[in-house]
């Protein structure tokens, strides 16, 4: 398995969210794709397994500009930045002084998957290597994503993205199926479309 | 006075099923920095352990119980999916949680005043246990007179439960943990299944 997969959850939250907008269609999906230059929201990150009595909620911050920096921040119980920009993935963590980043192969390699979310940004689900994707009409509407290799399968089931079915394009919440009772929902709010992010945001924040 | 510090000793150790969380940071061989969260339930009792690493961002890399010397893996990602790891990983969650295996050989109080425990294994290893007066500990487990195989430094405790946690690993493979507590709760018996 390519060690670029160990991130893939994060990385399908990333992009997926920037589905604002489609209605009904791959087209839609494409149009309003091209519409978002930045996108903004908090997250709550609920992860359940049978080790756990109950659930372990993380809580942060996403960002994204167009075409391809994403700012993914936590606040809590880990307070943690994840930098895509310019092509390069990196996490930093506090320190006493500043931030110490970690490094390795491990963070190196999100550097593809990070590649993936420039497709799916642009509505290009179709052009995924990764999944296969599926578009579940309803109250509320869905996306269903599912691997395409059985490598991948082995570590994720499929992935169900849910939209608001009030506000169009709005993506309330994503689910990760690991399998064996494994799973990790995160629910958006306050998800903010086009405002203003500054380039530093996504720069080292030391 | 002698039972009073062997008392001492079993500090680091909770007799009772608990389980821990923990933001994990791992400087491991080749430069490697990572940063996980690590699950842990201990039911000393029943000898069972379960432990399991996941991503910050909630994918699991590895969950595996332990009953005695056997090891039981649920799911295990590259680079965490071979045995030896698994192995390995049980050994030093039971040198962090469960008091150490063989015979208390001796015990005494150093010169600062912290009670100190040697415990001697069939397969002679041995095990240090130090416990100071601000109720932090140092644990040292070695063979021979070479270098410790694993050494330990806990910080902060509150309520029992140390905040931070240092862990250094010389054999087979040299590696550093750093456990930040996240939380700590205590469990009903049976619950490291």
């Amino acid at each position: 398995m390519n060690v670029k997969k160990i991130h893939l959850p994060v990385a399908l939250a990333a992009c997926v969210i920037l589905l604002t907008g489609w209605t009904s269609s791959r087209e839609d999906i494409r149009k309003e794709s091209d519409k978002i230059t930045t996108l903004s929201a908090r997250f709550s990150q609920i992860k359940k397994m049978q080790i756990l009595a109950k659930p372990l909620i993380s809580t942060g911050s996403f960002y994204f500009k167009a075409p391809d920096s994403v700012r993914w921040e936590y606040d809590a119980p880990v307070k943690n930045i994840l930098l895509f920009y310019q092509g390069k993935v990196r996490r930093y963590r506090p320190a006493s002084r500043g931030f110490n980043e970690d490094a390795g192969a491990a963070i190196q390699s999100m550097n593809v998957m990070m590649q993936e979310i420039t497709l799916w940004s642009k509505g290009r689900f179709s052009e995924s290597r990764s999944f296969s994707s599926e578009l579940m009409a309803g109250d509320p509407p869905k996306i269903i994503l599912r691997p395409r290799e059985s490598g991948l399968a082995k570590i994720i089931a499929s992935i169900e993205i849910t939209l608001a079915p009030d506000r169009p394009g709005v993506i309330t919440c994503i689910n990760v199926n690991e399998g064996e009772g494994n799973t990790t929902t995160f629910q958006f709010n306050d998800v903010k479309i086009n405002g203003e992010l500054e380039d530093s945001l996504f720069r080292d924040p030391g | 006075m002698t039972a009073e510090i062997q008392q001492q000793c079993l500090l680091p150790f909770s007799g009772t099923p608990r389980r821990y969380i923990h933001a994990i940071e791992a400087v491991l061989p080749g430069r490697v920095q990572l940063t996980v969260m690590g699950i842990t339930v201990i039911d000393p009792p029943a000898d069972k352990i379960r432990a399991a690493i996941i991503t910050l961002e909630g994918l699991v890399l590895f969950d595996a119980s332990a009953a005695a010397d056997n090891v039981t893996i649920h799911r295990a990602l590259p680079p965490f999916d071979g045995r030896e790891f698994a192995l390995h990983l049980m050994q030093d969650v039971r040198f962090i949680f469960i008091p150490p295996a063989g015979t208390l050989s001796s015990s005494g109080m150093i010169d600062n005043g912290s009670a100190i425990c040697r415990y001697e294994g069939a397969d002679g290893m041995m095990v240090d246990v130090i416990v100071h007066h601000d109720q932090t500990w140092e644990i040292e487990q070695y063979k021979g007179c070479g270098k410790p195989l694993r050494r330990l430094k806990s910080y902060s405790p509150k309520n029992g439960v140390p905040d931070l946690i240092e862990l250094s690993v010389h054999k087979p493979r040299r590696y550093a943990l750093r456990l930040e507590l996240i939380s700590a709760e205590p469990l009903l018996p049976g619950a490291a299944e």
